[in-house]
């Protein structure tokens, strides 16, 4: 028997819906009856990520990962593994691609580094039936909180967890709990902000496709905390799927009794209505979604008074994201303590981050706070395709940054990301390779940012408007020398004067992409030239006559007649007529056109 | 309802639904997320109610996405007493074997697994 001996058990919801604490209190006992109860150390765990093949244990230090462990199984367990060294095949788990027992979960590649919490059900239940939800603990917290806790003790458990906030800004939820708590009123709400708009981001849309359950028990839990009986969820009306799988959430929870009046028979009435927005990306920031939901056009106002202390009818509001409160009833199922053990000291828990762009596995993942990107990319992300090299990750949105491939290494936690001139934001997570241009990228969020400004504040509205000009003239070989001095100067009035977070945050893309890519603005405005090749009225299409073998297909394939030269003679491309489609580079067969 | 009654209607539909790890009879799965969905993942689902009709039994259902979106149509076979399958990239036609050769004869079909 080793001497750092040591077993994992896991006690996350899933596992613990299938006995994994009688499957503890056994293996307590058995190593109490040989004796070796001082040797082996016991540690009961969150969520192994692995809750489809729970009751999971790892047994250390080989790391060994023993997966559907039965109560009868703990004898052979410590006999012949604590005792004898030896693994206990039947119990490893089994790929199912090569149907080779695995001994360790690292083996498992895009599972191995999640840790699934807020996505907890999702993929598992049927989100159509709420048996199903209640099969995996569903409402139990709740019952739990109804039955057990006091509206303080609530607050104090989220407080003590660390939780923050998962759309963007990263409060701490506890502490926005508490304030709208204390905040006297005779009414109060419950806000769920379910209006995604960051391009590439669709974590919450996953959530509430596949366990929108989980999303209307903790908003409950939340009114109970905060002193609300009346919620609401303001969901985008594009996401069909999550409007027609909430109605009849909130439908099959009020006929279960777990909406509606007298909740576990604690007195305790909440009722939850669903708001459908119509797509304006400002409606994500809190005032402009408070706005929204009370029949105004969606223009955000200043703060203070923060939705906590004046919000949705000038009443005390508590407006969570969806991701925020998908974490919240495994909070209390399994305490603040356990909670707070993922993650680093300043960003607790998981995030859920959706993977787009140049990525081999493209979905939705959740890892631990305090991953490498490296690992996110490489590791579950399957890497970049078709050999290429990785240049960029764009987190955070339109509102966020790039984090260039030289810190790659950077531990993924809100104020790291900060540091690094990104955001976490909602999770978007893109990947760029090298046939990105970072212009074209800062272009195509800054076109995004301009179109969704609601045009209530000037520095926004003209300021967004103005930086793009100075990004179309740099992509379209019109750029001045200074005009990088003025997109950082213009860049940095926008954020210190906008009235919301989206003006403060529109020059983000731009500023980000200057720390870390300077020199390719340079390229563009000095020498004329995409080093990307994406900025078409840059880039050169050329022939390289040592390579042409004048067979005349580039000809052939010109949609414009832009290439001279019959079959046996040097091709040349008219640059006048060229409109560089780039058909020719992919047409000749000896790779002798460059763009 | 009391948190006793929930945690029987809890117990009853785990099994009922064959959701624990003892199941006594399968459980099949299809990924109808926004992205399942659009890679045609209904069908799948369809033709899966149609080829295990009679089976009542067997639980044949639709689930949220799993995060393999780019694996779509992805589904899922829970078999009693041995760990779930992943199959990936699902058609109506493979998933008519699927059924003739797993779920109803025990053979998993490895060339479309994960």
């Amino acid at each position: 028997m080793a001497d750092s001996t040591h077993i994992l058990i896991c006690r996350g919801t899933a596992c613990l819906s299938s006995e994994s604490q009688e499957i503890q209190n056994e293996l307590q006992n058995q190593l109490k009856n040989r004796g070796i109860e001082e040797q082996v150390r016991v540690v009961h765990t969150g969520c192994f990520g692995f809750c489809a093949r729970g009751p999971v244990m790892v047994v250390w230090p080989r790391g060994t990962l023993y997966c559907e462990v039965r109560v009868e199984d703990i004898g052979e367990i410590v006999e012949r593994h604590i005792l004898g060294g030896k693994v206990v095949e039947r119990l490893l788990y089994r790929d199912p691609k090569t149907e080779i027992n695995t001994e360790k979960i690292d083996d498992i590649s895009f599972f191995h580094r999640q840790v699934r919490i807020a996505l907890r059900n999702c993929g598992l239940i049927n989100p159509d039936d709420i048996n199903e939800y209640i099969a995996r603990d569903g409402y139990k917290a709740l019952g739990q909180v109804l039955t057990g806790h006091s509206p303080e003790e609530v607050v104090n458990i989220i407080k003590k967890s660390g939780l923050r906030g998962r759309g963007g800004g990263g409060f701490p939820t506890g502490l926005k709990w508490e304030l709208t708590r204390k905040s006297p009123a005779d009414l109060k709400y419950v806000i769920c902000n379910a209006d995604e708009g960051d391009p590439g981001a669709f974590m919450d849309r996953s959530i509430l496709e596949g366990d929108p359950h989980s999303v209307l028990e903790a908003m409950a839990i939340a009114g109970y905390a905060i002193g609300a009986q009346q919620g609401f969820v303001y969901v985008r009306a594009e996401y069909a799927l999550v409007v027609e799988r909430l109605e009849a959430a909130v439908n099959q929870a009020k006929e279960k009794g777990f909406l509606g009046k007298n909740l576990f028979e604690s007195g305790f009435n909440f009722d939850i209505d669903l708001r459908l927005g119509a797509g304006a990306f400002v409606c994500g920031e809190e005032t402009a979604l408070i706005t929204s939901i009370e029949g105004n056009r969606g223009e955000p106002r200043l703060r203070p008074p923060f939705p906590a202390q004046k919000g949705l009818w000038g009443k005390p509001t508590l407006i969570n994201n969806v991701e925020t409160l998908a974490n919240i009833p495994a909070i209390i199922l399994n305490g603040a303590e356990w909670f707070t053990g993922f993650g680093t000291e300043k960003s607790r828990g998981t995030k859920v981050f959706a993977l787009a762009g140049k990525i081999g596995n493209t979905g939705l993942i959740e890892v631990p706070m305090g991953i490498s990107l490296r690992e996110i990319i490489f590791d579950i992300g399957g890497g970049i395709p078709e050999g290429r090299q990785f240049k960029a990750a764009q987190t955070g949105g339109p509102s966020g940054g790039c984090i260039p491939a030289k810190l790659i290494d950077i531990s993924i936690e809100y104020d790291t990301l900060l540091e690094a001139g990104s955001m976490m934001g909602s999770g978007g997570l893109i990947v760029m390779d090298d046939r990105d241009c970072m212009v074209d990228i800062a272009k195509f969020y800054l076109e995004f940012m301009c179109d969704e400004s609601c045009g209530k504040c000037t520095p926004c509205r003209v300021g967004t408007k103005r930086l793009l000009e100075i990004l179309e003239r740099i992509t379209e070989g019109r750029g001045r020398e200074e005009d990088i001095g003025l997109l950082r100067e213009l860049g940095h009035g926008i954020k210190a004067t906008s009235l919301c977070g989206l003006g403060q945050s529109a020059p983000n893309p731009v500023l980000s992409t200057l720390r870390y890519f300077e020199d390719e603005y340079i390229a563009h405005v000095r020498d004329k030239v995409c080093p990307a090749g994406v900025c078409r009225k840059l880039s050169k299409v050329r022939i390289i006559p040592e390579e042409c073998k004048k067979c005349g297909a580039c000809a052939k394939v010109c949609p414009v007649g832009a290439i001279k030269g019959a079959p046996k003679e040097l091709h040349e491309i008219d640059p006048e007529k060229c409109t560089k489609c780039g058909a020719c580079v992919e047409k000749c067969p000896f790779k002798a056109i460059t763009k | 309802m009391t948190l006793q009654e929930l945690e029987q209607l809890k117990q009853r539909i785990l099994s009922e639904r064959c959701m624990a790890p003892d199941r006594k009879s399968p459980r099949v799965t299809v990924g109808l997320g926004t992205c399942g969905v659009k890679s045609g993942a209904g069908r799948v689902l369809e033709v899966l109610r149609r080829e295990l009709r009679g089976n009542e039994n067997i639980v044949v259902t639709q689930v949220g996405c799993i995060g393999l979106c780019s694996y779509e149509p992805v589904m899922e076979v829970a078999m009693p007493g041995s760990l779930p399958t992943i199959y990936c990239f699902m058609t109506p036609e493979k998933a008519e074997t699927v059924v003739k050769e797993h779920i109803l004869n025990g053979r998993p079909v490895k060339q479309w697994m994960l």
